[in-house]
């Protein structure tokens, strides 16, 4: 067990782009145990990137059925080297991260995904998100290409009153 | 944490560019904190709230310092000191979109109502759109609402204020999340 540091902006290794996992050895088998202890260990964490604790691999551990609102979920997820491959319609959340806190900002992300990803065996798996886990998913694989939050931010004010004239 | 000696640093001035750059530099240069700010072009004016933190100044000491700037730009400062601030209110949020033709009272209406019921205003912008002949007035709140007014009926009584005159009104409520 153990629970690590999750770092937070501006450590710049939250920017860097992480490496593929090409095979599930020690050093991976033990980044994946301390996600998940981490998470657990954070009363409300409902997923974490590895980029968050300071290792540079594409592994995101997840798990939509810590927020009770949440009622369609795949429960505790281990995705290693994940992509999002389709995206369809948006919705709208006020996001926070453990690595960015206090604060919270407006993001549109998409409201259905498709993920590819690999399993702890690296065996390759497609599943479908919608709406809170969708968006949660979409915030940890972000963390893995080094983009926070913060990149996504959109304002209030020109979300309302932006107006463009086509002619 | 000690309270911090805060200034709110108000303008209004007819748009141009480098308003920020100017007011920044005198901040920057003066070794004040910019703590918090909002800034936003209203018919053609850009009015900016800066609010400011630094240690051992007055208000006067401040107003003076922008002495400079509001001859050369000719912007009309006002200075004020901060007070202790008013507690943080908590609960959910939602938004408030209230939109119809022109009419007076519509702000007002809506924001008695709220203020009947402590339901707190945390951002409030208004527009006039539309065309010339038939003005469209739109309003969107951001509230924060006491979790124990929750399922009381509010939603239904701004819908029927809304009804009344003559508008329509949306209301969503807004799910934040640190992930």
């Amino acid at each position: 067990m153990a629970i690590r540091e999750v770092l937070k902006y501006p450590d710049p290794r939250l920017k860097e782009i992480a490496e593929d996992v090409v095979e599930v050895n020690d050093y991976i088998k033990q980044v994946i145990t301390d996600l998940t202890d981490t998470m657990e260990s954070s009363g409300h964490s409902t997923g974490i990137a590895a980029t968050q604790i300071g290792e540079n691999v594409r592994i995101v551990v997840a798990d939509a059925s810590k927020n009770a609102k949440c009622e369609v979920n795949h429960g505790r997820l281990v995705l290693i080297n994940p992509e999002i491959i389709q995206w369809e319609g948006m919705i709208q959340f006020r996001e926070g991260c453990m690595s960015v806190p206090d604060y919270t900002g407006n993001v549109n992300r998409a409201k259905k995904i498709l993920l590819r990803y690999q399993d702890e065996s690296l065996e390759q798996k497609v599943i479908e998100a919608e709406d809170f886990e969708a968006v949660l998913l979409q915030h940890e694989t972000d963390h893995l290409e080094g983009t926070l939050f913060l990149d996504r931010v959109i304002s209030k004010r020109t979300d309302l009153f932006r107006r463009k004239k086509f002619k | 944490m000690t309270q911090k000696n805060l200034f709110a640093v108000t303008l209004i001035a007819a748009d141009r560019p480098g308003i920020v750059a100017a007011v920044s530099k005198i901040f920057y240069e003066n070794s004040f904190n910019i703590e918090d700010s909002s800034s936003t072009l209203l018919q053609g004016f850009f009015s900016a709230i800066f609010i400011v933190s630094k240690e051992g100044v007055t208000a006067d000491d401040v107003k003076k310092i922008f002495s400079g700037l509001e001859k050369t730009m000719n912007i009309d400062f006002n200075v004020q000191a901060m007070s202790e601030a008013g507690v943080k209110p908590i609960g959910e949020h939602f938004i408030i979109s209230v939109y119809g033709s022109d009419k007076p009272g519509i702000v007002n209406r809506v924001a008695e109502y709220l203020a009947n019921r402590e339901i707190n205003i945390v951002d409030l912008q208004t527009k006039v759109a539309g065309s010339e002949k038939s003005p469209i007035y739109l309003m969107v709140l951001e509230v924060i609402i006491d979790p124990k007014m929750l399922g009381t009926g509010w939603e239904d009584d701004l819908k029927k204020i809304s009804r009344e005159m003559g508008t329509d009104v949306n209301i969503r409520q807004i799910e934040t999340y640190e992930f």
